[in-house]
């Protein structure tokens, strides 16, 4: 499914792999606390021109901003960063959000907050590598990383999981 | 994409209850009926409950919810009409600003997997004409109530069961 995009420019592609490798399409999403994660090209469906309207539902997570209306869908948005327990950035609360619409398993939709629009990139085998400290604990979200040039480790995410059950007090138990 | 899937609950008439800036969805079968809140017994008000209301000769507990859906502790004066809720059975009479009957029925969302606490009376969501509802219902209500009154005098939790 390709990406619509309509009155923001998505970043030019780069490619980070050499040349001989085969390589997987995704997208680098930047989110709050200053981290890039990444999901695959296919699973980001729709990056919103503007911020849509989401509204907040009581008495849910709080990494879990509220709600919004896609296509007479409604979809859950997630704040990525809030749900690390990453540190906030001052740039956390400067910055104009964007938001991504993303696929799940069984045809369901996601949104992500994020600081920044998408970047796309082709990343190669080679640069797989650990996950980096700050996320240590949390491998059931982001079962494996890579390395990017530019910057640095980037977990890939696993999009059912973040918008599966909350794991946050699971795992803190 | 090019169907919704996710998991829905037939459509059903729905009932709104007005708080400061959420509108929370019942089943209209599930309101029994309505009375004003000059109707209402705020001399048995405790912390766990408002006020008591008399329906068909039973005195039920009678809460109410702020912005953020938490209970009340004292009943803000522009809250006008108490929903007695409880299909046949009144149980529980919830306090609110005002109430309406949605025009057609509402088909409700089951709550993403993502949004489910233990601590919620949210059930669901649902589209009515652009608007996102917050849905309920009375078993989720009084299993809500009964868990937080565990924490407290457990006043509440005995007049829902009396009831």
């Amino acid at each position: 499914m390709a990406v619509q995009v309509q009155g923001k420019q998505v970043v030019a592609s780069v490619d980070i792999s050499t040349s001989a490798e085969d390589t997987s399409p995704a997208w680098l999403l930047d989110i709050s606390g200053g981290l890039t994660v990444a999901v695959a090209a296919q699973d980001v469906i729709y990056v919103f021109p503007q911020v849509p309207q989401v509204v907040p539902v009581p008495q849910t997570p709080d990494h879990v901003t509220g709600v919004l209306v896609w296509q007479q869908r409604l979809v859950p948005a997630i704040d990525l960063g809030m749900y690390l327990d990453l540190k906030q950035t001052a740039n956390d609360e400067i910055q104009a959000e964007v938001m991504v619409l993303v696929a799940l398993a069984g045809s369901k939709l996601g949104a992500l907050v994020l600081r920044q629009i998408p970047e796309r990139v082709d990343v190669a085998d080679s640069r797989q590598c650990d996950l980096p400290p700050v996320l240590h604990g949390w491998d059931c979200l982001a079962p494996s990383c890579f390395m990017h040039e530019v910057r640095g480790v980037v977990p890939i995410l696993d999009l059912n999981t973040v918008f599966g059950r909350n794991l946050k007090t699971e795992i803190k138990d | 994409m090019n169907s919704q899937v996710t998991p829905e609950i037939g459509g059903q008439q729905m009932a709104v209850m007005n708080f400061p800036g959420v509108r929370l969805a019942v089943p209209l079968v599930e309101v029994h009926s309505l009375v004003s809140v000059f109707d209402l017994d705020e001399s048995a008000a405790n912390t766990s409950m408002l006020a008591q209301v008399e329906v068909d000769g039973q005195l039920l507990p009678a809460i109410g919810f702020d912005a953020e859906l938490c209970t009340l502790s004292a009943l803000p004066d522009d809250y006008r009409v108490c929903a007695n809720l409880g299909s046949g059975n009144p149980m529980l009479g919830i306090i609110c600003q005002s109430i309406d009957t949605l025009k057609q029925s509402i088909r409700e969302q089951v709550l993403p997997e993502c949004m489910l606490t233990k601590a919620s009376f949210i059930k669901g969501l649902a589209l009515n004409d652009g608007e996102v509802l917050l849905c309920t219902n009375l078993s989720a209500l009084v299993e809500y109530i009964s868990a937080a009154d565990k924490l407290g005098d457990g006043f509440l939790s005995a007049s829902l069961e009396l009831s």
